[in-house]
C-alpha cells in the first residue's frame, strides 16, 4: 500500500484515496461532431502503460480533491504529484509535488 | 478430554533442554492419546512418542513424516482443535503443545497411519505435471471435483461460527526488524541504543533463532546465555518493542507491512477468552531490516520422502532444544560442511552416526576433520541414491559419484539406519525482500539466491543476506566485538539431482516439492512440454505454490529445470515471491469486521417507531429499512396486500429518508446539471420538478431521480437511496476534472434531511388537517412541483411526486424533526385509515405502475431508449455525458432488449431473473431473448405481474413468450409496461 502526498493535506495512506484512471484524457468538446471511431477511442482505447503514466487520483476519504500523479506503474514509484489543471510537463521531476 | 499418562519416552535424551520434564502434558493425535511436556512442539512430542507417519502426501497418499523443525515443514500439516475451534493448515513443527490439545492429520482417511486411499493405484498416472490441465478436461472439472476434493483436502473448515475475537492493529515504527536470531538481536541492540523506535518481530515463542539449538559459544559462554543477556538489555529499552509468535507475512509498497500475531493459539481455547486469538498488524516502517535467516534444502534422490528423512539441521535442533533423539541410527548425506555439525552434536549425546555421504571428493574443512576425529566414517565422493522402508526409513544405499562428469557408479553400498539427515545447502529467506520489489542474484559460491537491488528503505542482514557463519554475522551487523571460534569452512558443491546414467535411478521417484508431490521427472516433463519460463513452470507443476511458498523446494526445482533446458540457475531465474510468507487465518484478516460490523447498516430517523410497530427490517442498499409491518402473526404476503390496499384506497405513510438528496448551487448550476441528465434541466421553471436519467459516458443509465429547481441558482437532486454518495462523487469528479471553471457547489445532504412520503387518494385531505400556509389544490400545487414553507416552526419542503401512481406528497425536513412529524401525521391520519408501508409494498406498486427500479430493471448495458426514453434523450439539444454514445451503431440497433410488461398465464408469479426463451423454442436449452427483472403478485390487479427486458420488445405486444427457470416453464403475454391506471387518472387524488 503506497503512501501518497495529497497536495492539500499531506502524506496519507493509499487506503484514503481512489484511483481515477489516466489523466489528461481530453473529452471531445464537440462530441456530436466526432466520428464513431474517434468517440470509441476516447471511451475505450486507453494506453494502460507499463511504466511512467499520468493518473488521476482523488483523496476521497480526506479532502475530496482530485489531483494528478505521475507514477511508474511497474515499480509504483511516484515521480510527481500536481494539481488539476497543471500540465504534466511542468510538474515532471518535481518530486514533492504541490 | 484426554487423560494423563506419565512416562518418559526412550527417545528423550538425558540432557538439559528447553523442555520441562517436570510438567507433563497430554494430547491426542488422530484420536490416540500421547504425552509430552511443557516446552514441546507438537512435532517434538510426536517424535518422542515414536509416531513416524504424520500425514499423507497430497497426490499419491504416500506416508510422510516430520522433515523439519520450523516453518519450512512440508509434510506435517495438521488440523488443531475441535468444533468450533478448528484450525486447519497448521504446521506440527510450529504448534506449541498444551494440555488437552487435539490434533488430526490431513490428506488421510481414516488416519495417517492407515490410509484407505493409499492403495488406489489408479491415482498414479493421473498426477503427472500439469495434471490439473490434462486429466480433468473430460467430461468437465465438475465431474472430477468431488473425488479430488475428498482425496486432496488440506484439512476441513470448521462448520460452526468462530467464537473467538480477532483484532487488527495499525502502527508505525522507525525500524522494523524481522527475525530475532543473532543478526536481528544485535541489530535491535544497535538501533535501540541510538534511541530509535524499534519493533522486533519473531515468529517463534523464543528469541534467538538458530542460537536456540546450535552449540555455539560466544565470549566463552553458551550462546543461549548470551541471547538471554541481549534480550534483557532490549527489554530494558523503552523505545524497543518485542513481539513474539508473530510472522511478518507481507511486504507492500512504501514499507507497508502486515504482521500476523498469534496471542492464544498456544493456549487451550477456554483460557484467556477475553483476549483476541490473533491480531493482524498494519505497519508503516521508516526502515525494514530483514533478518529472516536461511532455510536448509533437502537433497534429491530416489524415495527421498520416507518418514525418517529429515533436514540435517532439524535433527540437531530436536536434540538440542527439545532433548529428543529423532532416531537411534543416523546416516547423513550432504554437499557442504554444515551437516557435519549434526554428526558432531548427535555423537556428543550418544547417538550412533552410521556414516556421512559427502558428494565432495575430498572435504577437508574444520568440521569434517572434527567429525573424523570422533571416529565417524565419511564416505567422500558418495551420494545417497535410494532408500527402503514402507512405513518409515529402514535402510539407505549409497554409490560413488563423479559430480564433475555427472556419472554415478553402478555399485551400491547398503546401510541400515532409522534417520537420514540431509543437507543440500542453505537458501536465504528472501521472500520479504522479493515482495518489497528487490531483485535476487544467484551466488555461485554459496549456491543460493541472495538479495540485490533494494527498491524500498530496507536491508537484509545475516544469513538472509547470505552470511552464514555466526562470527561473520555478528561482525557484519554489530559495532561490538564478540569472541567466537570460527571454523574453516570449505565451499558447498552444487548438486541438485542424481545423474541419470543408471536406469533404475532415472526411473525412480525423486521428490522435489514434498508439499505438492512434484518429482524430478515432473520437472523434466514440464520442460519437455516447453513450460520453460519459470512463471509458467511454477503454475504448471504447482511447485512452490500455496502455503509453503517454495521454502524447501524452490531452488532445487529451478536447478533441475535449468539442467533439463541447458541453462544455469541464474538464467532460469526465480518467480517473484508473493504474500503471505506463511498462511494467515481468515479470522485475523477479517478482525472486527464480522457479523453486524462487517458492513454496518444505517438506521432511519424513525427506526424506533418502526421497531415498536412491527416492522420487519431488511438491508436495502446499506439502509436498515422496514420491508413491511406485521402484527399478530400476519404473513408477509397478507401484510403487503394490506399496505398496498391502504395506499390505493386511503393513504399510506413511508419513511423515505434514505432517498438521495444533493444540493447543487451556483450561477452555473443549470448548465452544469444539463451535462448529467438526458432530459432538459435549464428550461425547468422555479419550484418545478422533472424526472431524469443519469448516464455514464458509455450512454448507460447509472441512476434516476427527480431534480427540482428550488431557486434560480439552486437545484435539489434526488437519487436512488444506494446511489447518493456515488452520484455526489460523480458530480464532484466532473466538476473538478472537466469543468473547473463552472461556479457550482455540490453538497450531499442525504443523511441530514429526513423525508416522509404520503401516498394515496386521501393524502391531501390529511395535510389539510394541519395548519400549512400553502394552497394544496391540484390546480395550484400540481404533480411534479415543490413548495417551501414553515410547519410547526420548522422549515420544510413539500414535493408533489409519486412512485406509487397515487396522489403523493414528499415532506422534507431536517432529520431531527422527522420523528415528531411522523407521529403527528400518524395520529391525525388514523381518521383517514392511514397505514405505514414498507419497501415491499412500494416495489409492488411501482411495478404495477411500470416505474423502473435502477439496477433491477436495468443493468450496465441499458440505455435510455431501452426503457422508453429514446426521444427526449436523442432530441435534447445540448451535449451531456453519454449523449454521443447513444448514436453509436450498438445503441441504434433495433433488436435491443427493451422494457416490457409481462402478464403471466396462470396464477404463479414468475421468478425474478428467469430466462425468456427465443422465439420458436419451448424448452431449455435455447437461445435467450431476455429475462424477467421484477415480478410480484399484484393485489390491485388480482393477478401476477412482471417487468422484463425483451429483445425487440416494443414490436412484440400480445405475443405469448416462454419463460424458463429452475422450477420449470411458464408462459406470459407481452404487454405495455404499465398495469395500473395507464391514463394517470389517480395522480391528483
Ligand atoms: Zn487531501
Amino acid at each position: 500500500m503506497m503512501t501518497i502526498k495529497c497536495p492539500y493535506c499531506g502524506e496519507r495512506s493509499e487506503a484514503e484515496y481512489n484511483f481515477g484512471g489516466p489523466a489528461h484524457l481530453e473529452r471531445p468538446s464537440h462530441a456530436a461532431e466526432v466520428s464513431d471511431k474517434e468517440w470509441g477511442n476516447y471511451l475505450f482505447m486507453l494506453d494502460n502503460v507499463k511504466g511512467i503514466s499520468p493518473e488521476r487520483w482523488c483523496h476521497s476519504h480526506g479532502c475530496g480533491r482530485w489531483f494528478n500523479i505521475l507514477r511508474n506503474t511497474e515499480t509504483h514509484e511516484i515521480l510527481s504529484i500536481y494539481k488539476m489543471g497543471e500540465g504534466v510537463k511542468a510538474a515532471r521531476g518535481d518530486k514533492d509535488g504541490a | 478430554m484426554v487423560h494423563k499418562i506419565n512416562h518418559i519416552s526412550k527417545l528423550r535424551l538425558d540432557v538439559a533442554s528447553q523442555v520441562n520434564l517436570e510438567k507433563p502434558i497430554s494430547f491426542s493425535f488422530d484420536g490416540k492419546i500421547y504425552n509430552g511436556f511443557d516446552g514441546d512442539s507438537l512435532a517434538s512430542a510426536l517424535i518422542a512418542n515414536g509416531v513416524r507417519i504424520v500425514g499423507r502426501s497430497f497426490k499419491y497418499h504416500r506416508p510422510r513424516g516430520i522433515m523439519s523443525a520450523g516453518v519450512e515443514e512440508a509434510n506435517a500439516i495438521v488440523q488443531i482443535g475441535e468444533e468450533p475451534y478448528i484450525q486447519p493448515n497448521m504446521l506440527a513443527t510450529k504448534v506449541e503443545l498444551f494440555d488437552g490439545l487435539v490434533a488430526k492429520s490431513v490428506n488421510a482417511w481414516p488416519n495417517a497411519g492407515f490410509d484407505l486411499f493409499a492403495p488406489l493405484g489408479f491415482a498414479k498416472p493421473f498426477f503427472v505435471a500439469g495434471f490439473y490441465y490434462k486429466v480433468f478436461k473430460w467430461p468437465s472439472w465438475h465431474f472430477w471435483s468431488p473425488l479430488v476434493r475428498r482425496l486432496a483436502g488440506l484439512g476441513t473448515a470448521p462448520k460452526q461460527p468462530d467464537p473467538d475475537d480477532y483484532d487488527y492493529h495499525n502502527s508505525h515504527t522507525d525500524i522494523l526488524i524481522v527475525g530475532a536470531g543473532a543478526a536481528g538481536l544485535v541489530a535491535a541492540l544497535k538501533h535501540g541504543k541510538q534511541g530509535k523506535k524499534v519493533l522486533l518481530v519473531e515468529q517463534d515463542k523464543d528469541l534467538g533463532g538458530a542460537l536456540l539449538y546450535e552449540k555455539f559459544e560466544i565470549d566463552g559462554v553458551p550462546a543461549l546465555d548470551k541471547v538471554a543477556e541481549m534480550v534483557s538489555a532490549l527489554e530494558a529499552m523503552k523505545n524497543v518493542t518485542i513481539v513474539k509468535r508473530a510472522t511478518v507475512t507481507g511486504y507492500y509498497d512504501d514499507n507497508f507491512i502486515t504482521i500476523s500475531e498469534r496471542l492464544r493459539n498456544h493456549l487451550p481455547p477456554e483460557v484467556d477468552t477475553h483476549k483476541p486469538r490473533e491480531r493482524f498488524w498494519h505497519l508503516r516502517a521508516q526502515q525494514v531490516i530483514i533478518a529472516t535467516g536461511a532455510i536448509e534444502r533437502p537433497l534429491v534422490f530416489a524415495n527421498n520422502d520416507r518418514p525418517g528423512i529429515m533436514l540435517a539441521s532439524a535433527v540437531r535442533h530436536y536434540a538440542s532444544r527439545f532433548g529428543i533423539a529423532v532416531g537411534r541410527r543416523i546416516f547423513i548425506a550432504t554437499n557442504n560442511d554444515d551437516a557435519y555439525r549434526t554428526a558432531i552434536d548427535l555423537h556428543a549425546v550418544g547417538i550412533n552416526i552410521v556414516g556421512i555421504a559427502d558428494i565432495r571428493p575430498n572435504p577437508q574443512g574444520d568440521l569434517v576433520i572434527a567429525a573424523r576425529a570422533l571416529g565417524i566414517i565419511v564416505h567422500a565422493g558418495h551420494a545417497v541414491i535410494n532408500t527402503k522402508g514402507s512405513r518409515g526409513l529402514k535402510s539407505i544405499s549409497i554409490s560413488k559419484i563423479d559430480v564433475k562428469n555427472n556419472i554415478l557408479d553402478e555399485k551400491q553400498q547398503k546401510f541400515e539406519c532409522d534417520i537420514l539427515a540431509t543437507s543440500g545447502g542453505w537458501s536465504p529467506v528472501v521472500h520479504l525482500h522479493s515482495q518489497s520489489g528487490g531483485k535476487l542474484h544467484f551466488d555461485d559460491t554459496l549456491q543460493a539466491f541472495i538479495p540485490r537491488d533494494y527498491i524500498q528503505q530496507n536491508m537484509c542482514i545475516g544469513s538472509a543476506n547470505g552470511v552464514f557463519e555466526l562470527a561473520d554475522i555478528l561482525a557484519e551487523t554489530s559495532e561490538m566485538t564478540f569472541k567466537i571460534n570460527k571454523p574453516k569452512v570449505e565451499p558447498i558443491q552444487a548438486f541438485w539431482d542424481l545423474p541419470k546414467n543408471v536406469k533404475k535411478i532415472k526411473d525412480s521417484k525423486r521428490w522435489v516439492d514434498l508439499l505438492h508431490d512434484v518429482t524430478a521427472s515432473d520437472v523434466a516433463l514440464a520442460a519437455r512440454e516447453n513450460y520453460v519460463s519459470v512463471e509458467h513452470f511454477k503454475r504448471y507443476t504447482t511447485t512452490g505454490m500455496a502455503m509453503d511458498q517454495g521454502k524447501t523446494s524452490n531452488v532445487n526445482a529451478l536447478a533441475i529445470l535449468g539442467r533439463e533446458t541447458g541453462r544455469e540457475i541464474a538464467q532460469v531465474g526465480t518467480t517473484k515471491f508473493r504474500p503471505p510468507y506463511s498462511p494467515v487465518s481468515m479470522g485475523a484478516m477479517a478482525a472486527r469486521s464480522t457479523g453486524a460490523l462487517f458492513s454496518p447498516l444505517r438506521n432511519l430517523p424513525m427506526h424506533i417507531w418502526h421497531k415498536d410497530n412491527g416492522a420487519i427490517f431488511e438491508d436495502y442498499g446499506g439502509w436498515n429499512r422496514p420491508a413491511y409491518y406485521t402484527k399478530s402473526g400476519e404473513s408477509e404476503q397478507k401484510a403487503v396486500e394490506r399496505e398496498v390496499s391502504a395506499v390505493r384506497q386511503h393513504v399510506g405513510i413511508l419513511d423515505y429518508s434514505p432517498l438521495g438528496k444533493i444540493m447543487v448551487k451556483g450561477p452555473d448550476c443549470a448548465v452544469f446539471l444539463d451535462y448529467f441528465y438526458c432530459n432538459n434541466v435549464s428550461n425547468l421553471k422555479l419550484n418545478r420538478a422533472r424526472y431524469g436519467l443519469m448516464l455514464n459516458e458509455d450512454g448507460n443509465v447509472i441512476d434516476d431521480g427527480v431534480f427540482i429547481r428550488v431557486a434560480d441558482d439552486e437545484f435539489m437532486v434526488t437519487t436512488t437511496s444506494g446511489g447518493a454518495a456515488r452520484f455526489a462523487a460523480y458530480l464532484e469528479e466532473w466538476r473538478q476534472c472537466e469543468w473547473p471553471h463552472m461556479d457550482v457547489v455540490i453538497s450531499n445532504i442525504t443523511t441530514g434531511w429526513g423525508c416522509i412520503s404520503l401516498q394515496g387518494p386521501k393524502a391531501r385531505d390529511l395535510l389539510h388537517k394541519f395548519d400549512i400556509p400553502i394552497d394544496l389544490s391540484a390546480e395550484n400545487f400540481p404533480h411534479m412541483s415543490m413548495r417551501s414553507t414553515e410547519f410547526a416552526g420548522v422549515d420544510i419542503k413539500i414535493l408533489r411526486t409519486s412512485f406509487t401512481g397515487e396522489l403523493g406528497f414528499e415532506i422534507y425536513m431536517p432529520r431531527s424533526y422527522a420523528n415528531a412529524m411522523w407521529e403527528m401525521l400518524i395520529n391525525v391520519g388514523n381518521a383517514f385509515k392511514i397505514q405505514p408501508f414498507g419497501l415491499e409494498a412500494l416495489m409492488v406498486m411501482r411495478t404495477e405502475k411500470g416505474f423502473i427500479h435502477i439496477g433491477v430493471d436495468t443493468d450496465s448495458t441499458t440505455i435510455p431508449a431501452d426503457i422508453g426514453f429514446a426521444v427526449p434523450a436523442r432530441k435534447k439539444p445540448s451535449d451531456y455525458i453519454g449523449k454521443r454514445s447513444l448514436f453509436r451503431p450498438e445503441s441504434l440497433r433495433t433488436d435491443r432488449e427493451v422494457l416490457v410488461g409481462l402478464k403471466v398465464v396462470g396464477d404463479a408469479p414468475l421468478q425474478m431473473g428467469s430466462i425468456i426463451l427465443a422465439k420458436g423454442y419451448d424448452k431449455a436449452p435455447a437461445p435467450m431473448d431476455g429475462r424477467v427483472t421484477s415480478s410480484y403478485n399484484s393485489p390491485t390487479m388480482g393477478y401476477p405481474i412482471a417487468l422484463g427486458l425483451l429483445k425487440n420488445g416494443q414490436s412484440r405486444m400480445g405475443e405469448l413468450i416462454k419463460i424458463y427457470d429452475l422450477d420449470g416453464m411458464q408462459e406470459a403475454e407481452v404487454v405495455a409496461p404499465c398495469f395500473y391506471d395507464p391514463k394517470w387518472r389517480q395522480i391528483d387524488g
